[in-house]
């Protein structure tokens, strides 16, 4: 034997890529066993030497032999006894046998002499032989040796041969038993052996001895005997051959003997294997032409001297050539392309069967329909899979789809064509494999869902093959949701060698078998499933049962209940639930001595056990019994219903709820979540103990590993001008790794209401709604369906008429243009979080935003297009509540105490956080100032002036001079003291109503007399339901006031309008200061902002649709840009539409949108109302209009010229009309 | 170097050799009694040299090429001299001709296909 043989107990076959040839790594792996038995054998083949060498040849062939014929069940007793007893001496010295004590005494025995123990080690050999063989084939399993000869038997004889042989040889190997123990010497066994079978070896088997005859040629000196047998020889070569090529030996289910294999173990007299390395992948290719070559060269007259050429598929990027020396395998392998001339490395006689051996189990497990599967590579590389179909060289397999629609959405390419498997998926699938974080996360294809992402429908596809009809998305087949894809059979990793399902994985495909059973039930043959349903059903009818019949492991999670399935999970193994157990998880013994015993996790041990600390206090003391080492299979986490938890795993992890309910059997535990309140049902394993968090509430919302939390409103990078609350995560855990973290899918609520799943990765960042400088005021701050402006706390009512919420309340969370995002606590349905726009609420509260300090123009702008909002509103609910929001100076009357003007009283008409623009009363003069150099005239006597005020307007309708009281209302200060109820009821004339309202209100619109008008119509069509808090009067009382101009009574009742309305005449007190409402010109910037409220409702709020038509007055001209007809609005309707008298027609009344039409441009004498600018809501009669689109006009009332842009200016109806003629 | 008789032999027996025509594994199949590869048409053309009886040169049966011989294997030797070789041994085929031979044949053998390779005695383990 050669000095680098090896222990033959080495193993590992499918050590595989690998090829061998790597001793360093192999010695490192052995184990001390193993090297002890090498010592044992190398002095085997120390003192052997030669004689030593035929015997052991002798004594394999002869075993050969004799197996061979016990093969062939020869009724012979002899024979019988033969392969009987051989087998005993093979049993004996395994270790693994159940045998008689003797065999133990044997295999322990260490002092025995040195030739005594050189036969035990003749049989060790033999015995390691067998495990080696086994560990090729079985990978483990020592018993596999002992259960394969009997399906050999069972295979090839009846049972009651069987029996019967069995025990013939139960008592030959007691025989046998009893000669080896007085047998002082080997020799004595080996003679036995040779006398009682060496006569038969030329009887042997025609295919045996084929073999025999190479040996005894190759040592020469049996040569001349093998000539004598030659002639028998080629008898038998005229037949076919008797024995079975070992490579299709497996296929035809003969399996075969390890014992019989192992006899033809390489022997330092066969040709070496040398181990040539190639390109990879071409190895067959290089093979074939090696032989070509061989061929060729012996064609030639100088053959070449290699015997073989193996190309195993399991050894990558080698070939394997078979000769008697190393420069032979040079000269062949010359000049060859693709084969790495330079290393040529003689393989390890040990390693030589390795090179030889295909991996079984790829052979072995057959595919059966619905068996579970993993794919092993490509995009759906290690996920699990159910087969449905198997083929000749492939199968067909269902799986949870990995489709990322939103990067299919995104490619251009993808413009619906079905043809071609292009994008997102195809290319990961295709292209270099991904790596196994950045794939999708598997989810069942949502055909709305691609509808409404994609665009396109999917459509259901007869398969051509099959006829069974599949839904086709991008190419692939799908059918509730699941993949149906096609693979081939080398691609599936099952049986033993495939990781056990978990309970996550397989719940998908629990989803999709209930919508298929659904689907079947409900006979729901308008789908495109038709009448393939049942066929489905029973698909997945048989797909559960049949995995019964494979094997246990498999079967298990093939059931329907998931339940069982994650029972049967979770109790498949042991290192998946030691996994499970973390440090202080409270846990129960469920199995062993401890049965029932509670406590807490202390540490998880790495032998598969679990240190306890038990509850028990035990007599003697805590210490001595409280830690217990536990295996962790019997254990089960332990939890009482309220207890918080959080969940580690699975489609919920790092959701963290309170239990409110256990299973009777305590694996399942429903959690209701603390975030998004809903109730989950969890394996108790996938919980762990969240109390002793920090904080449990805070630690679930964050988001990927705290940069983000659970309704945060994010922006996304391919969104930027778009933003989302989170809503939930998914997958990450709270785990910081980066790993997990890119593993995480954050699903988002956006602004438009849709959902989306996005990667951590994709989040821009937070977008603060807490923002207070100014520009990003617009973003934070939007109106309400009274134009009040709404921010992020305050508590709003819904009262969209088309909102799904309608008349819910809630409270707002973020506000993003002039959406909202509201979270009702009602709604169950994402976390509650509900998106609305501005005018689709009523702000309940000025909650958290009552800033006094900051005075945006948007303060501004919806004060001044909101002349009602505080008029009308003021009693109705909320108005007066919200003007306490606005900056506290804004519309007041204050004296500059400071600087120049001191003394000086004004109008604050504009603040910014640190000045106010001043209008002083005493020079007409606008000036910017400090606020801190003005401080505000009393607030008494601008309650009582605005109670004056209201009074006068209310009961008389006159505003008179009395009207200048606004100067000095701004009484801000009793807003917040009145509830909306108590205006409500209060009586029209109410002085307090109108101290309520700050002049700011008014001044906008009553600067051209009040707004009121515009909404008569409007409000006619309103539902006095509407008015919430207002009280049904008010609808019906408006149109009246309406009806003739100065004959507001009928309003009165609902009151707070008239003002406004009749203002127009007395105009002039207010007429300085309209010009000054600085709102006016950013007024067009409201509108781009899209903020106009533009409530779909009615209500008061047809008010705020002031903004809206701004630039259109009721009684304006206007003029419809695609027809040219002329009409007169006569009411705004909706947000957008304006109805309109269209002149000509005899009561055509149109609604058209607004921005279909366009105000008509006066010409000289034609009435004219200011629609924007400085001077807006001022009336006048134009002069002229110039060539530089300047029109000046003379201002009704004062009659002085002013000078506008013709722009700005829209030609208002004379008469009556004009004289009502006012914006809304 | 003479050549002895025995080598001449061998020489004569590897220059008998059917070396697959085709490279691409595709297009290669092997036997299902010796385990014998070769590409499609060499099969249909020349039988298999093993197992004349199974598939007969000649005839040009290539539906019965195709069913007695599989795609599905693994692995490749090139048996130059099957009776000296170790792997042919191992392989059990040293007594078979030169040439390509599956490291192992993956494919399930339907069970008329197996029945008739039983009958013709090719490989059932049992005779």
């Amino acid at each position: 034997m050669e000095s680098e043989t090896r222990p033959l107990t080495d193993p590992p076959v499918d050590g595989g890529d690998a090829p061998p040839l790597s001793p360093s790594a192999e010695q490192d792996a052995e184990s001390n066993e193993e090297e002890e038995e090498e010592h044992s054998y190398q002095e085997d083949s120390d003192t052997g030497d030669d004689d030593d060498d035929d015997d052991d040849d002798d004594a394999s062939s002869q075993d050969v032999s004799h197996r061979k014929r016990s093969r062939e069940t020869s009724d012979d007793d002899d024979d019988d006894d033969a392969s009987s007893q051989d087998v005993s001496h093979r049993k004996r010295s395994r270790e693994t046998s159940d045998d008689d004590d003797e065999d133990e005494d044997e295999d322990d025995e260490t002092q025995a002499s040195k030739r005594r123990r050189r036969g035990a080690q003749f049989l060790e050999l033999e015995a390691e032989v067998d495990e080696d063989e086994e560990d090729e084939d079985e990978e483990d399993d020592g018993h596999e040796l002992i259960a394969d000869r009997g399906d050999d038997r069972v295979d090839d004889e009846d049972l009651a041969a069987e029996e019967r042989e069995a025990l013939a040889r139960r008592e030959q190997r007691r025989r046998e038993q009893a000669l080896l123990e007085r047998q002082q010497d080997v020799e004595d066994l080996e003679r036995y052996v040779h006398e009682r079978y060496g006569g038969d070896e030329v009887e042997q088997a025609d295919g045996e001895r084929g073999r025999w005859r190479q040996r005894h040629r190759r040592r020469g000196a049996a040569a001349a005997a093998d000539e004598a047998e030659a002639p028998s020889e080629d008898e038998s070569a005229a037949a076919l051959p008797t024995s079975v090529p070992l490579a299709t030996m497996q296929a035809r289910g003969a399996p075969l003997s390890e014992i019989e294999q192992q006899s033809l173990l390489p022997t330092v007299h066969d040709p070496k294997l040398f181990m040539v390395k190639c390109k990879v992948g071409k190895e067959k290719q290089l093979c074939i032409c090696l032989l070509q070559k061989a061929v060729d060269c012996a064609r030639a007259g100088s053959p070449l001297a290699f015997t073989a050429v193996v190309a195993p598929d399991h050894l990558r990027g080698a070939l394997y050539v078979e000769a008697q020396r190393e420069a032979d395998v040079r000269t062949a392998i010359q000049g060859m392309h693709l084969v790495y001339q330079r290393r040529v490395q003689l393989v390890p006689i040990k390693e030589m069967v390795d090179v030889l051996t295909v991996r079984r189990q790829r052979q072995q497990a057959k595919l059966v329909r619905g068996q579970w599967v993993r794919l092993r590579r490509g995009l759906y590389a290690g996920d699990l899979a159910q087969v449905y179909e198997v083929r000749e060289e492939e199968a067909v397999v269902k799986l949870v789809p990995r489709v990322d629609l939103r990067a299919l959405a995104r490619k251009a390419r993808y413009g619906g064509g079905d043809g071609e498997q292009v994008p997102g998926a195809g290319n990961a699938r295709r292209g270099t494999h991904p790596r196994r974080q950045d794939r999708p996360p598997p989810r069942l294809l949502d055909k709305a869902e691609v509808t409404r992402v994609l665009g396109i429908n999917v459509f259901g596809r007869r398969d051509p093959r099959t006829g069974e009809w599949f839904d086709e998305f991008d190419g692939d087949n799908y059918k509730f949701g699941l993949l149906y894809k096609t693979v081939p059979r080398r691609g599936l990793v099952h049986g033993t060698g495939m990781e056990a399902a978990t309970v996550e994985e397989l719940e998908p495909f629990q989803v999709a078998e209930l919508a298929a059973k659904n689907s079947a039930r409900e006979g729901d043959h308008a789908s495109s499933d038709g009448d393939d349903d049942e066929r489905g059903a029973a698909a997945a009818g048989t797909e559960a049962d049949a995995p019964a019949d494979v094997t246990a492991l498999e079967a298990a999670p093939a059931s329907a209940v998931l339940a069982a399935a994650a029972k049967a999970v979770t109790e498949s193994s042991v290192g998946d639930r030691v996994a499970h157990f973390r440090k202080g998880d409270r846990v129960r013994v469920v199995g062993g001595d401890l049965r029932n015993l509670t406590g807490a996790v202390e540490s998880v041990l790495p032998n598969g056990k679990v240190l306890l600390r038990s509850d028990a206090v035990s007599g003697d003391g805590p210490s001595s019994v409280s830690l217990v080492q536990v295996l962790a299979a019997d254990l089960e986490k332990h939890f009482t219903e309220g207890a918080h938890v959080r969940i580690t795993a699975g489609p919920h992890a790092g959701l963290t709820g309170m239990v409110v309910a256990l299973e009777r059997d305590r694996t399942t535990a429903s959690v209701l979540a603390d975030v998004t309140g809903e109730v989950l049902s969890v394996s108790t394993m996938l919980l762990t103990d969240s109390s002793g968090e920090t904080s449990a509430g805070t630690a679930a919302t964050l988001i990927a590993g705290g940069l983000y939390r659970i309704f945060d409103l994010v922006v996304l990078h391919s969104d930027p001008h778009g933003a989302g609350v989170i809503l939930s995560s998914t997958g990450g855990t709270s785990s910081t790794s980066a790993t997990a973290r890119a593993a995480e899918r954050i699903t988002l609520l956006t602004e438009h209401g849709t959902v989306r799943t996005v990667s951590a990765a994709e989040i821009r960042g937070k977008r603060s709604s807490s923002s207070s400088s100014s520009s990003q005021q617009a973003l934070t701050q939007a109106l309400d369906s009274r134009n009040q402006p709404v921010r992020a706390g305050d508590a709003v009512r819904i009262v969209g008429s088309r909102h799904a919420h309608r008349e819910r309340q809630g409270t707002v969370l973020h506000v993003f243009g002039s959406r909202l995002f509201v979270r009702v606590p009602d709604v169950m349905e994402h976390a509650g979080v509900v998106v609305c726009s501005g005018a689709e609420v009523v702000c309940l509260s000025g909650g958290a935003a009552a800033d006094g300090g900051s005075t945006g123009w948007s303060h501004q702008t919806s004060s001044w297009s909101s002349p009602f909002a505080s008029g009308l509103g003021g009693p109705v609910a909320s108005s007066g509540l919200s003007g306490g929001r606005r900056d506290a100076l804004l519309r007041q009357t204050v004296v500059v105490v400071r600087g120049p003007h001191k003394g000086l009283a004004g109008r604050v008409m504009d603040a910014t956080d640190t000045t106010v623009r001043l209008e002083l009363e005493s020079s007409m003069r606008t000036i910017t100032i400090g606020k801190d150099k003005v401080r505000r005239k009393g607030d008494a006597s601008a309650m009582r002036s605005g109670g004056a005020y209201g009074n006068g307007d209310v009961v008389g309708g006159l505003y008179g001079p009395g009207y200048a009281a606004p100067h000095g209302i701004g009484g801000r200060t009793p807003l917040g003291g009145y509830t909306p109820q108590l205006y409500g009821r209060a009586t029209p004339a109410a002085a307090s109503t109108y101290g309520n309202i700050t002049p700011s209100h008014w001044v906008p619109g009553g600067g051209v007399g009040g707004a009121t008008p515009a909404a008569a119509s409007t409000y006619g069509n309103f539902t006095p339901s509407h008015w919430v808090a207002g009280g049904g009067g008010r609808g019906n009382a408006v149109p009246a006031m309406y009806g003739a101009s100065g004959a507001a009574t009928p309003m009165h009742p609902s009151g707070l309008m008239t003002p406004a309305h009749d203002f127009g005449g007395a105009a002039d007190v207010w007429r300085p200061m309209t010009p000054a409402v600085p709102a006016a010109n950013r007024e067009p910037e409201r509108f781009n902002t899209g903020l106009p409220p533009a409530p779909p409702t009615p209500e008061p709020t047809a008010v705020p649709e002031a903004p809206a038509a701004l630039r259109l007055w009721v009684g304006c001209q206007v003029r419809v840009r695609s027809t040219g007809d002329i009409g007169t609005v006569n009411a705004v309707h909706a947000p957008d539409q304006l109805v309109l008298q269209v002149e000509g027609a005899v009561a055509q009344q149109r609604t058209v949108s607004r921005d279909a039409c366009e105000p008509v441009r006066p010409d000289a004498d034609d009435a004219l109302a200011v629609l924007a600018g400085d001077f807006a809501g001022t009336r006048g009669v134009c002069v002229n209009v110039d060539e530089d689109g300047d029109c000046m006009f003379r201002e009704e009332g004062t009659g002085e010229l002013r000078v506008v842009g013709v722009g700005q200016v829209g030609r208002v109806v004379k008469g009556s009309v004009v004289e009502r003629a006012e914006y809304v | 170097m003479p050549l002895g008789d025995a080598d001449a032999a061998a020489v004569a027996e590897v220059v008998r050799t059917p070396v697959p025509a085709d490279m691409q594994p595709a297009k290669l199949r092997a036997c299902l009694s010796c385990a014998l590869v070769k590409a499609v048409h060499q099969f249909v053309a020349d039988g298999c040299e093993n197992c004349p009886n199974l598939l007969e040169p000649g005839t040009g049966d290539r539906e019965r090429v195709m069913a007695f011989t599989t795609a599905e294997f693994s692995g490749l030797v090139a048996m130059v001299k099957p009776q000296e070789s170790w792997v042919a041994r191992w392989q059990r085929s040293g007594r078979l001709c030169p040439g390509c031979y599956a490291l192992r044949i993956d494919a399930e053998i339907p069970e008329d296909v197996m029945e008739e390779l039983r009958s013709l005695g090719t490989g059932a383990p049992a005779e």
